[in-house]
C-alpha cells in the first residue's frame, strides 16, 4: 500500500515518512500542494495524508483538484484548526477523515487502516479466505487461528492481494503499491517474496490461495471467493 | 423621569404649555366679556336714566313722574329693572311699579355715579345701579336735591356672563383636544426616524442585519453613520482577532505534532510518557481557548438554517464513523432556529453528536425543536448511557475543564462555555434509544 504525505513542515513530514515506513507502508511525500497533486496524479496512491494548512495551493484546494479529476484515493486530511466548522468544510470538500494537530501516530495509522479496508469494500478489519485471516488493524496474520509470522513486506503483498481478491495484480502494480519510486524494480525480488509469502501461509502447498497468471501476475484463487 | 421616553416627556411639556395657554386665554376672555358686559349694562341704565329724567315734571312744586312709562319693564314686576326717586333725606319721591315687590329702599349713603356702576344688595338681591343727584328748580323757585336711581337685576348679565363662559370653555376644550391630537400625530411623524434607527438597532443586536440601513433627516446622520462605523471596525477587529488566533493556534499546532512524531521513534519510558501528557495539555488548552475565542453569542451574521447545518454534521459524522455504520436520524422542526452563529451552532452539535457516534451501539438521534422561547437540541444514542450518579459529575468536569485539561471530554467543556455564553443549560438523561440523551436548551 502506498501513502502520500503532503505536509510542508518538514520536520513532521519526514517523521511521518519513517513512521508509515516502520509500519510497512511505501510513501511518497511532497511539501506542496503543486507537488502533492502532481504526485498523486501520476502515481499509484492508495491513500493520501494531506495538510490543510499548505503554502501556496491549500490542502482543500488539493482534494477538490483531485476530486475533480475523478480521484477516488481516500483521503485524511490533518488540520490545525479543530473548530467543527473546519471539520466539515474538509469532509465536504472531499476528504474522508481528519486528525486534528497534534496527533498520535497510532491513531493516524488506525484511521489509515480502516480507510484502506473500506475502500476496498470491506466492512470489517480482519479479512478471510480459504483458513487465512488478515487482521488489517493488527497488521497480522494467522492460518486456521494460529499466527503466522511474516515480514512487512510479505504482508504488505498478501494484505495488497487480500484487498483487491477479484483482480489479477501485476507484478508492476505491486512493485509500484509496495516500494518506494526509486525501488530497484527487479521483478526477481518479488517472485521471492511470493515464494516465501506461499510456504508460510500454506506450507502443505494444499491450498494454492496465491495463484500465478501466466504473463499477467497474481490473484487469488476464485476458488475461495465466494 | 429618568427613564421615559422623549415622546412622553414632550407629550408632558406640550400638555402643560396648552394648558396654561388655555386658562390664561379663558380667564382673559371672561374678564373682557364680563367687563364688556357691565360697560353695556352702564350704558344702557344711563340711557334709562336720561329717559326718566326727561319724563320727569314739575307739579305743584313736586317733582312728579308719570306712573306708566314707556320702558315697559319698569312697568312690570320681576323684569329685573326697576327705577327710584328719593330725596336728600332719603325719602320715597317715587319709584317704578316693577319695583313693588321690593320692600327696602336703596341705600342713599353710597356713591352713586351715572359713568360707573355701583354694585350693591337690595332686598337681598345684588343689583348693578346707576344713579345721579340733581338740583331740581321748582317753580315757585325753590330748589330741592334728588337723586334718580335705575338699578339692574345682577342676575340677568349673570346668566349670559354663565352661558358665555360655557359656550368659551366648550369650544377651548374642543380646540385643546384637537390641538393634543395633531400635536401627537406631528410627534410620531418627527420621531419616526428615531424609531426606525431604534428597529435597526435592534435588528443589528439580534444579527439579523449587519448595519443600520435607511434614509434618515440629518440630525440622525451622525448617529447612525457613526453606529455603522463601529459595528464595522468591531466586525473587522473581531476578524482580525480570530485570525490571529487561528494563526496562532496553526503556528503552535505544528511544532506540537512534531514533537509527538518525534517522540514515535522514542521507546517507552517516563519521559516520553511526561512529554506526552504535557503536549496534550497543551493541545487542548490551545484548542479550548480557540475555540471560546470564535464564539459568536448570539450576533448571528445570517439567518441559520438548522436542518442543512445539521445534515452537514450528520453528513461528517458517517465520514469519519464509516466503520459503526451508524444509523444517523435527525428530526428538526421547520419553525426552530439558532440564535446565533453558524460555527457555535456546528461546534455544539458536532461536539456532542461526535460523542454520541462514539458511544453508539447502532443508531443516533438529533433532533431540534422550538420550545416557547427556547431551542431545544436533543442528542441521543443507543450506547450504554450516562448512570445517574456520574451526570453530576460530568457536566462539573466540563465546566472546570478550562483549568485542568486531561484530554478527555474537551469536546464537552467547549459545548458548555458555548450554552453558558448563550445563557442556556445543559442536561443528561436516558435517552428513549436506551442510551445518553444531551439536551441542551437555549433562549431565543
Amino acid at each position: 500500500m502506498k501513502i502520500l504525505i503532503v505536509e510542508d513542515e518538514s520536520r513532521l513530514r519526514e517523521n511521518l515518512v519513517s513512521s508509515f515506513k516502520n509500519a510497512g507502508y511505501a510513501t511518497e511525500s511532497a511539501e506542496s500542494g503543486e507537488d502533492g497533486l502532481f504526485l498523486a496524479s501520476e502515481y499509484p496512491i492508495d491513500l493520501a495524508v494531506v495538510d490543510i494548512g499548505l503554502p501556496g495551493m491549500s490542502g482543500l484546494e488539493l482534494i477538490s483538484r483531485l476530486r475533480a479529476d475523478g480521484h477516488q484515493v481516500p483521503v485524511i486530511v490533518l488540520t490545525a484548526r479543530d473548530s467543527w466548522q473546519d471539520k466539515v468544510e474538509g469532509l465536504s470538500t472531499g476528504a474522508d477523515d481528519y486528525m486534528a494537530k497534534p496527533f498520535q501516530f497510532e491513531e493516524l495509522l488506525a484511521r489509515c487502516n480502516a480507510l484502506l479496508r473500506r475502500s476496498a469494500g470491506f466492512a470489517s478489519p480482519k479479512i478471510t479466505f480459504a483458513d487465512i485471516e488478515i487482521d488489517t488493524m493488527a497488521q497480522a496474520v494467522s492460518k486456521a487461528g494460529r499466527a503466522v509470522e511474516l515480514t512487512a513486506y510479505e504482508y504488505k503483498v498478501l494484505e495488497y492481494l487480500f484487498l483487491n481478491p477479484r483482480k489479477v495484480v501485476s507484478k508492476t502494480e505491486l512493485t509500484e503499491h509496495i516500494y518506494e519510486q526509486d525501488f530497484d524494480r527487479d521483478s526477481n525480488v518479488l517472485e521471492v517474496f511470493v515464494g516465501r509469502l506461499r510456504k508460510k501461509i500454506d506450507p502443505q502447498q494444499s491450498l494454492k490461495l496465491i495463484q500465478t497468471m501466466r504473463g499477467q501476475g497474481y490473484r487469488l484463487n476464485p476458488d475461495y471467493i465466494q | 423621569m429618568k427613564t421615559w421616553s422623549l415622546k412622553r416627556r414632550i407629550a408632558l411639556i406640550s400638555m402643560l404649555v396648552l394648558l396654561l395657554a388655555f386658562s390664561a386665554i379663558y380667564f382673559i376672555t371672561k374678564t373682557a366679556y364680563t367687563n364688556a358686559s357691565l360697560s353695556r349694562v352702564q350704558e344702557s341704565l344711563q340711557s334709562q336714566i336720561y329717559a326718566l329724567m326727561a319724563v320727569a315734571e314739575d307739579r305743584d312744586a313736586q317733582l312728579t313722574l308719570p306712573d306708566m312709562l314707556r320702558n315697559d319693564r319698569l312697568n312690570h314686576l320681576n323684569s329685573g329693572l326697576v327705577a327710584y326717586v328719593l330725596d336728600i333725606d332719603g325719602d320715597l319721591i317715587w319709584r317704578s311699579r316693577s319695583s313693588d315687590n321690593f320692600s327696602f329702599l336703596p341705600d342713599i349713603t353710597l356713591k352713586y355715579s351715572l359713568n360707573k356702576v355701583t354694585q350693591s344688595e337690595l332686598d337681598g338681591r345684588m343689583m348693578f345701579w346707576i344713579g345721579d343727584r340733581i338740583i331740581w328748580e321748582h317753580e315757585n323757585e325753590m330748589e330741592g336735591e334728588y337723586l334718580f336711581l335705575i338699578g339692574e337685576k345682577q342676575s340677568i348679565l349673570g346668566a349670559s356672563v354663565r352661558q358665555f363662559k360655557r359656550e368659551v370653555a366648550i369650544s377651548l376644550s374642543i380646540t385643546a383636544i384637537v390641538l393634543l391630537l395633531v400635536l401627537v400625530m406631528a410627534l410620531n411623524i418627527s420621531l419616526n426616524p428615531l424609531k426606525h434607527a431604534q428597529r435597526q438597532i435592534e435588528l443589528v443586536e439580534r444579527g439579523e442585519i449587519d448595519k443600520v440601513d435607511g434614509k434618515f433627516p440629518d440630525e440622525l446622520k451622525p448617529l447612525t453613520s457613526s453606529i455603522n462605523q463601529l459595528l464595522d471596525s468591531e466586525k473587522r477587529q473581531k476578524a482580525r482577532y480570530r485570525d490571529s488566533l487561528g494563526n496562532l493556534a496553526h503556528s503552535l499546532k505544528t511544532p506540537l505534532a512534531v514533537l509527538r512524531s518525534e517522540l514515535q521513534a522514542r521507546s517507552q519510558s517516563e519521559f516520553k510518557q511526561q512529554i506526552e501528557k504535557q503536549i496534550g495539555r497543551i493541545d487542548d488548552i490551545v484548542r479550548y481557548q480557540l475555540n471560546r475565542s470564535v464564539v459568536t453569542a448570539g450576533k448571528a451574521s445570517r439567518t441559520i438554517v438548522l436542518s442543512m447545518e445539521i445534515a452537514k454534521i450528520v453528513d461528517a459524522l458517517k465520514k469519519v464513523h464509516a466503520d459503526k455504520k451508524l444509523k444517523i436520524t435527525t428530526q428538526v422542526d421547520p419553525g426552530a432556529s439558532f440564535p446565533g452563529g453558524e460555527g457555535d451552532l456546528l461546534e455544539l452539535v458536532g461536539n456532542l453528536a461526535d460523542n454520541a457516534c462514539k458511544w453508539a451501539k447502532t443508531e443516533v438521534l438529533i433532533s431540534a425543536r422550538k420550545d416557547e422561547a427556547e431551542l431545544v437540541l436533543s442528542i441521543s444514542d443507543d450506547g450504554p448511557g450516562v448512570p445517574p450518579e456520574k451526570r453530576e459529575l460530568i457536566l462539573d468536569r466540563g465546566k472546570r475543564l478550562d483549568q485542568q485539561a486531561e484530554g478527555q471530554g474537551l469536546g464537552l467543556s467547549i459545548v458548555m462555555d458555548i450554552v453558558k455564553l448563550y445563557r442556556g443549560e445543559m442536561t443528561i438523561d436516558k435517552s428513549e434509544l436506551g442510551g445518553s440523551l444531551f439536551r441542551l436548551r437555549i433562549p431565543y
